[in-house]
């Protein structure tokens, strides 16, 4: 089960200066920022993001040790159950890296680096639930969606795939759509009060 | 102030400290903090507020709730405002609506006088006939319609939406309704308490200050226990499985919002609503009902008028009496209806309520008529549940029957008692829907994956075990001797549902679609059962035989901005996007995409690009990353052409159909190694193509070992396209090898550009000129772009947009899946017959293709489309897309134009176009009707390409 505490995302791939996120999280963007905490949010887009697909059966797939809709930390990698047969590690470029050599090779299939392929949001907060809540319509309650769920759920009109670490949030959708899901988060999140994090 | 304004009362809502100014028809008026505008208005002495819809008859306050039927106004810009129910703002414009010159004098009213003609149903059979006159017949009635006016630049303010999954939903907020939220949450369930009006506490908001110390104890019973209390909000619908449709008024910064609620268990504490009685005037201006008038005196400090007869059928009209003497109103005669006293008109003048006959035909001076006949139970969510409510005749009221075990109802809908026995039975159903909600929640936490594990076994069932309230007689007070109006708002009289029962309208759900009873803006809470006991009185028959009409959702109106909720139309940017944008593109909205569609010269960008090079974001193009060992088998599948021997940095173009052989979609794919292929589809075909290829793999071929990953967004599409692509190309990647022997044309490289490893690099194009494909990561899109701008400055490089490239694909004759396709074009029509291998084991559509290749029928090969080049004989004509073509001088259709643009490398128009076989040969003439009517003539070409059909210049 992960918690937040588990998860240090804040250092980058940075891979290059030129790099360039799919999402611009500025206060205009955001309406304002007026530094109440009722929701942080942060641009992750810069993780790596690597997608493995392996036979469930398989030691590759014993090795993520997560059933599909759940998700684990192994130190600063976020290793996610996103479809039966679909693993993600999520994470600082060379944590992934680390781990994705640890992967066995038996019943591995096939791996896809979506680093820029995905836009990656974080929500944390103490009413982040209630701002997903908004614009989500899942049960977001412990018991029905625990922390270390990994869902894929229409957010604001935008297939995304959201993992839940505690009271924090990894919202991920198609790069294309990153601007306009973090405008909505955004707009959402106004009535909570709304911090832009790092 | 004025006159009407009461000193302090001890339970008022308003807060003398705080005047709110606002202005009635353009006069300036005040009111208090917490004032309706309603009781603003009466307080300022302003009684006349409305004209009736029909016979403009004028019309004043009523029942001073949410459902008063005489209150529409106009606000500022928002027509049909319920005046008795909106709060007074600073500033308000406050108007009377559909009224001419003025509510006090409203010519319209001379409608009244020809009122004998104007009975249910006139509007129908009269302008029926002629029917050609229908159209002035309209525009005349328009002018009669009611409902205010709207002007069209109002700024529409901003609506909201969320999602809730509540334990338990209480509607209601009265006693009960306080109760039951606060039973539940005690006993662990996560409750929502929606209140329609400002306040909590019903009935006991105007009762006495006992009652009052009681709303406020449960209140901060409810604060103190986190129940989610929604005030001025409407429970407006329940639908299956308890998805419950909240309308709140209240959220601040929005006008209004809609909660979608999943709620475990469904309390209905809807209480009662005051019903009024037919009589003759029972519409005029003084005709109060006793909750009305209690909510204006003890609520607002507000005399509703100084001398009263009150007409009381249960103790509710005993208590308004009392509360109008302490007012200082004159009560003349309290006519005890309980020990069969009665009225039978309230008689007076154009201003209001001067007289009023008793049943023994004396007649007592008044300025107003107070009536307290009876209760309706607002059950609709009940109905709306599956719930018939059954008429009780002894307590001359319905109840709730048998509604399913997850909606429970309770208050005074249920029946009667003390202040304790209404709290006593919320407490019970509060505790009942906690139990049942959590044994609902166990339910759904076993059957669903993600959940946490459910502790222990499942609980049973709870069962009802509540103790009922009590029928108490109520006398059955529906109409007088003398005949009045049902339905205030639609204007509908008891003689004019008695004239149609004649007629033979005499369900009652026919009555009310005729007659429109009911139908208006309170939505029959007041006229329901006043309906049905007048048609059950002309059908001699009893309540319970004549049934109710089927209340549906809403169960109070709500706006359209209210459903429309937060507008959420997600947008697709390119990484480049900004870029564009910043450098004078013009958007192009294509699908969810937005995309630059020029530069300010599309002619200009498509002549640079044929003469030096140009570079196009084409970012959009749908991207499917495929590995595995049988991906060539799944494209053998879902392509007419074959993949078997496709060597690595080999690129093919392949066709794919749907099973009826029509064309669904098209595009390169490339194999990057021996095990990884990139497939490209059209923009707009990138979600149905993965689902499909996903469809065919998971349902039809699950033994197949492919995955197949979307990765459009993950590469930025950049074409490098024009004579000098590969000068530039060179510059920006030296270890590539582009010699034209080993790098050539339809092959694909993996390759580091402008320092960007693992770019995709093709040697494809749209645009007819040699050119270079790179799909670039995303996150460096940005770099690449400058990097070829900068680095073929002295090529003479230029962006170019999706209309240069549109122009330059035409000139190439390349059709676009869609546009010069359609949903019945099948695959041999494209002029792509070589591409369908019916010698392949099977693919997708082959049997139908089979058959489309194989017939003879001669009427089907003459009339089968083809796609074709056409060219105008008149250069210069540019048909519009969609243009028919035609045989000769005739009007008979054979084709259409499907995509036309003057080429600016040929000087010419050119277009593509589907036409009939029999037409489709090279050099036939044919005839393009055009959109002003012209005929011009057109030639088929020979090839679609009207430029370079050689292509030696993409295989430079």
């Amino acid at each position: 089960m992960v918690k937040t505490t588990d998860l240090d995302l804040t250092s980058s791939t940075a891979a290059s200066p030129s790099f360039r996120s799919s999402a611009v999280v500025t206060p205009t963007t955001a309406g304002f920022a007026d530094g109440s905490d009722g929701v942080t949010m942060s641009d992750r887009a810069d993780l790596t993001k690597l997608t493995m697909r392996c036979d469930p059966a398989s030691a590759a797939a014993s090795w993520m040790a997560v059933s599909f809709g759940s998700a684990r930390s192994d130190g600063d990698v976020l290793i996610v159950g996103m479809r039966p047969d679909e693993f993600w590690l999520i994470g600082p470029a060379d944590g992934v890296e680390r781990a994705r050599a640890d992967v066995p090779t038996s019943g591995l299939r096939s791996e896809v680096d979506l680093t820029h392929g995905r836009a990656l949001v974080q929500v944390s907060g103490p009413r982040a639930t209630k701002m997903l809540e908004k614009v989500c319509g899942l049960d977001w309650s412990e018991n029905m969606t625990p922390p270390g769920s990994a869902v894929s759920a229409s957010v604001a009109k935008v297939s995304c795939d959201i993992v839940r670490a505690g009271d924090s949030y990894l919202i991920s959708c198609d790069r294309s759509f990153g601007q306009y899901l973090i405008e909505s988060l955004a707009d959402a999140a106004q009535e909570f009060g709304l911090t832009l994090g790092d | 102030m004025s006159t009407s304004r009461l000193s302090a009362r001890p339970g008022e809502v308003i807060d003398r400290s705080q005047t709110v100014r606002f202005t009635w028809n353009g006069r300036s008026l005040s009111g208090y903090q917490g004032d309706t505008i309603g009781s603003a208005l009466l307080a300022n002495d302003v009684r006349i507020i409305s004209r009736s819809m029909k016979y403009h008859r004028p019309r004043s306050y009523m029942s001073m709730d949410y459902w008063d039927p005489n209150a529409l106004l106009q606000v500022g810009d928002e027509p049909n405002v319920r005046s008795a129910h909106r709060q007074l703002a600073e500033g308000m414009e406050v108007s009377a609506q559909n009224v001419w010159p003025s509510v006090d004098r409203d010519i319209k009213a001379a409608n009244g006088l020809v009122g004998r003609f104007l009975t249910a149903g006139f509007y129908y059979k009269t302008f029926i006939h002629p029917q050609r006159l229908w159209p002035l017949y309209e525009k005349v009635l328009a002018t009669f319609a009611p409902g205010g006016s709207i002007d069209l630049d109002t700024p529409h303010g901003n609506y909201d939406k969320r999602y809730a999954h509540p334990d338990v939903v209480v509607a209601g907020g009265g006693p009960s309704g306080m109760a039951a939220a606060i039973a539940a949450a005690e006993a662990g369930a996560k409750v929502m308490l929606v209140e329609h009006e400002y306040g909590l506490g019903g009935h006991l908001r105007w009762g006495s200050e006992a009652d009052q110390a009681v709303v406020r104890e449960m209140s901060q019973r409810l604060v103190d226990l986190g129940v989610e209390v929604l005030v001025d909000s409407t429970v407006t619908g329940r639908y299956d499985d308890n998805w419950i449709s909240i309308a709140q008024r209240s959220h601040p910064g929005v006008i209004e919002r809609l909660i979608k609620a999943r709620a475990k268990v469904l309390v209905v504490a809807a209480g009662l609503i005051e019903r009024p009685y037919v009589f003759s005037g029972n519409d005029r201006p003084g005709v109060m009902l006793s909750g009305g008038v209690r909510r204006l005196v003890n609520m607002y400090g507000v005399r509703p008028g100084s001398r009263a007869v009150v007409l009381a059928g249960n103790e509710s009209g005993d208590q308004a009496a009392a509360d109008l003497e302490s007012a200082g109103v004159s009560v003349v005669e309290v006519v005890d209806a309980r020990n069969g006293g009665g009225i039978t008109a309230a008689e007076g003048s154009s201003t209001g309520v001067e007289r009023v006959v008793l049943a023994d035909g004396s007649s007592r001076e008044a300025d107003l008529l107070v009536t307290a006949v009876g209760w309706t139970a607002p059950t609709s969510l009940l109905n709306m549940s599956g719930d018939r409510p059954v008429y009780d005749a002894s307590a001359a009221r319905f109840f709730p029957a048998d509604p399913p075990e997850t909606v429970l109802a309770t208050g005074g809908m249920i029946g009667d008692g003390s202040l304790e026995e209404l709290i006593a039975h919320g407490q019970s159903t509060g505790q009942l829907a906690a139990s049942r909600a959590a044994v609902t929640a166990y339910r759904l936490q076993a059957a669903t994956a993600r959940a946490s594990a459910v502790q222990g076994p499942e609980p049973a069932w709870p069962s009802d075990n509540r103790a009922g309230l009590e029928h108490r007689h109520h006398p059955e007070l529906y109409r007088s001797s003398t005949h009045g109006m049902v339905d205030f708002s639609e204007d509908v009289s008891s003689k004019d549902l008695v004239a149609a029962a004649a007629e033979g309208f005499d369900s009652v759900e026919l009555l009310k679609r005729f007659t429109t009873a009911t139908m208006g803006p309170s939505q029959g809470k007041l006229e329901t059962v006043n309906t049905v006991a007048v048609l059950a009185e002309a059908r001699d028959e009893t309540i319970a035989e004549v049934g109710t009409t089927v209340w549906r959702p809403p169960f109070a109106p709500i706006s359209l901005g209210g459903l429309a909720g937060r507008i959420f139309e997600p947008v697709r940017r390119s990484p480049l996007q900004d870029w564009h944008e910043a450098h004078g593109a013009v958007p192009l909205v294509a699908g969810a995409w937005i995309r630059p569609d020029h530069y300010g010269n599309a002619a200009q960008e498509v002549r640079n690009t044929r003469q030096n090079v140009g570079i196009i974001d084409v970012s959009p193009l749908g991207k499917l990353d495929l590995q595995g060992p049988d991906v060539p088998q799944l494209l053998n599948l879902l392509y007419t052409n074959k993949w078997s021997k496709l060597p690595v940095g080999g690129v093919r173009y392949g066709l794919m159909c749907a099973d009826d052989g029509v064309v669904m979609d098209d595009g390169v794919t490339g194999r990057l190694s021996e095990n990884r292929y990139l497939m490209t589809t059209t923009s707009s075909g990138a979600g149905t193509v993965w689902e499909w290829a996903e469809n065919w793999l998971q349902t039809e071929r699950p033994s197949w070992q492919v995955d197949v990953t979307p990765v459009t967004g993950a590469y930025a599409s950049i074409n490098v396209a024009g004579p000098k692509s590969r000068e530039l190309i060179g510059r920006l990647a030296p270890e590539l090898d582009l010699d034209p022997d080993n790098f050539k044309y339809m092959q694909v490289r993996t390759a580091t550009v402008a320092g960007v490893a693992n770019c995709i690099v093709w040697r494809i194009g749209f645009t007819g000129e040699l050119s270079y494909e790179v799909h670039v990561p995303a996150g460096y899109a940005l770099h690449l772009w400058l990097q070829l701008l900068e680095q073929g400055d002295d090529l003479g490089v230029g962006p170019f947009g999706i209309e240069a490239q549109r122009i330059m694909r035409l000139e190439k004759g390349h059709f676009i899946v869609g546009q010069d396709t359609d949903g019945l074009t099948k695959a041999p029509s494209t002029g792509m017959t070589p591409l369908i291998k019916m010698d392949k084991e099977d693919f997708v559509g082959k049997p139908e293709l089979a058959w489309e290749l194989e017939t003879s029928d001669p009427d089907v090969l003459k009339r089968r489309p083809a796609v074709v080049a056409l060219q105008t004989l008149d250069p210069q004509v540019v048909p519009e897309e969609a243009s028919q073509l035609v045989r000769g001088t005739t009007t008979e259709i054979i084709g259409r134009i499907t995509s036309s643009r003057m080429s600016p490398t040929l000087g010419r128009s050119i277009c593509l176009g589907q036409i009939e076989q029999q037409y489709a040969e090279a050099g036939n003439i044919v005839t393009v009707l055009l959109t002003d009517g012209r005929r011009v003539e057109a030639e088929v070409q020979a090839h679609h390409a009207h430029y370079d059909p050689e292509g030696s210049r993409l295989r430079g």
